[in-house]
């Protein structure tokens, strides 16, 4: 479908939350939810069961007759995610949704997006948390001014991109300067951790960690934990924004 | 074209404006002064004034400016009767205008330029809604209501300055005036509505919109000076000819502010 040509049938079809939520503070939220049922055509008898419903699952109809003036940052933004599905679209369109709020009501807000994903719908989320986005997300494109980055789904990106792990180890508290010196030997990049017998070590790769376990256990030192951290979407990102800076 | 649509951007405008104590209360004031306390005191001048010798000659040049035809009608009325009928029928009938002006301006700057100030004008751009809908919907909201409430506020004025004068037609109310009323109070609305839809095409808050449409109550306030100044007096031929050139400008500036009310221009502004 042309946007610039069936751009009645494509809004028809679509529900969008912008990063202003744009609810008339002087309407009730049911007021508000009839007035854009219209708007999108519900039909009267879908309305009279589909309001209520939405009201429900939006944790709103305890407050459905009150005005919006009175309601909190995470009321409103539940109201206009609410809004967006009165028509029951196939996208969802959702611009920094949890922008402003507190962490209890972007918590509650990115339950109902899951929700809505858990249901089969497509929705496009636009945000800069990117801790959100992998949560969130099946598949993620980061733009950086404008610009495609990388495309694919979260788990996937640090991989193919070659984003390096970070290995977190436990050995024995009085050796913890003895594994440092082993591993640096074995020229990975490590630290000791305030906590005694804790080290880290950065930038491993998948292949690395049996490595250099095996090289503190012929080492003598005893290992008591091994934990990789996988690369996260802000790993990945960071990653991906140095490389660009140094191109 | 969606009737459903365009009734419930009536509606809803209609609602948001009734739950607003600001924009609701002059709404409330304006019919209240000129529909009815303003004929409750010309009824009573014409009752209890007492007129003197250098009035009556006032007087008398005010009515030279009228047309021998209704002047002779004056000639049956005490000089109290006659200043009445002068003020409520003809100097200050263009005051009855402000009503319908004032209302769908103001209803229209919170439609138009309001819907923008409070940032909800994006959530109604991205429903299937249709420009000419939008338009139509924000048209009607404010000239409907601005039109009702000069026809019945007009009715109301007449029958109180009737009542409490003792004169009856076709002195008080006038032909003049209830032209004025009933045909150029309705066209004057959709002038103001008009102005105000131009202008809230190219600003982005209701108080821009406010600040240039008062400009648009000039004529009729220069109408009124004109008439005291003895210069015309509104007749019946006046009144309707005036009320015509006012449609005709009314409608071919709202026909300017549809091809001005774009979605993607009033995003831009957004």
């Amino acid at each position: 479908m042309e946007p610039a040509v069936a751009g009645e049938a494509i809004r028809a079809r679509t529900g969008v939350v912008g990063e202003q939520v744009g609810l008339d503070e002087r309407l009730t939220a049911r007021e508000i939810l009839t007035f854009f049922a219209d708007l999108y055509d519900v039909p009267p008898a879908v309305q009279r069961h589909r309001i209520p419903l939405l009201l429900e699952q939006f944790g709103l109809a305890d407050v459905a007759d009150r005005r919006v003036a009175t309601f909190s940052a995470g009321m409103r933004q539940r109201l206009a995610l609410a809004r967006c599905l009165l028509h029951d679209p196939e996208l969802l369109l959702l611009d920094e949704p949890t922008t402003a709020l507190d962490p209890v009501a972007a918590h509650q807000v990115r339950e109902l997006i899951a929700e809505r994903r858990r249901e089969g719908r497509t929705i496009l989320l636009a945000t800069h948390n990117l801790d959100e986005a992998e949560r969130l997300c099946d598949r993620v494109i980061i733009l950086e001014r404008g610009r495609l980055l990388v495309e694919g789904p979260p788990h996937e990106l640090a991989a193919a991109l070659g984003v390096p792990a970070r290995l977190s180890l436990e050995v024995d508290p009085e050796r913890g300067a003895e594994a440092l010196a082993l591993l640096e030997r074995c020229g990975a990049v490590a630290r000791l951790e305030p906590e005694p017998g804790r080290l880290t070590v950065e930038r491993v790769t998948r292949r690395q960690v049996p490595e250099l376990v095996a090289a503190l256990v012929a080492g003598g030192i005893a290992v008591y934990g091994v934990s990789v951290r996988t690369p996260s979407l802000e790993d990945v990102y960071l990653a991906l924004h140095q490389r660009a800076e140094r191109r | 074209m969606h009737w459903r649509r365009i009734l419930a951007i009536v509606r809803k405008d209609l609602l948001a404006v009734r739950r607003s104590r600001t924009v609701f209360l002059p709404l409330v004031l304006a019919p209240l002064v000129f529909f009815v306390l303003m004929p409750v005191a010309i009824g009573l001048l014409a009752r209890f004034l007492p007129i003197d010798e250098s009035d009556a000659q006032d007087l008398e040049r005010m009515l030279r400016a009228l047309p021998a035809a209704e002047r002779e009608r004056f000639q049956a009325l005490n000089p109290g009767q006659q200043l009445a009928v002068l003020f409520f029928s003809y100097q200050f009938a263009p005051l009855i205008l402000i009503v319908p002006l004032a209302t769908t301006m103001v209803i229209a700057a919170d439609g138009i330029a309001g819907e923008r100030e409070r940032r909800t004008l994006e959530a109604l751009l991205v429903t299937p809604v249709r420009d000419v809908e939008l338009f139509l919907g924000k048209v009607l909201a404010a000239a409907l209501p601005a039109s009702l409430v000069d026809w019945i506020g007009a009715t109301i004025a007449a029958l109180l300055a009737v009542a409490v004068s003792g004169i009856g037609p076709p002195l008080l109310p006038s032909p003049s005036w209830l032209i004025l009323a009933y045909l150029g109070g309705p066209g004057v609305a959709v002038f103001g509505l008009s102005i105000v839809v131009l202008i809230s095409s190219r600003v982005r808050g209701m108080q821009d919109v406010s600040q240039l449409s008062g400009l648009v109550a000039i004529p009729l306030i220069g109408l009124i000076v004109a008439q005291a100044s003895g210069l015309f007096l509104l007749d019946w031929r006046l009144a309707l000819s005036g009320s015509l050139v006012v449609w005709g400008i009314a409608v071919s500036l709202l026909r300017v502010g549809r091809r001005s009310f774009q979605r993607e221009a009033l995003l831009r502004l957004g």
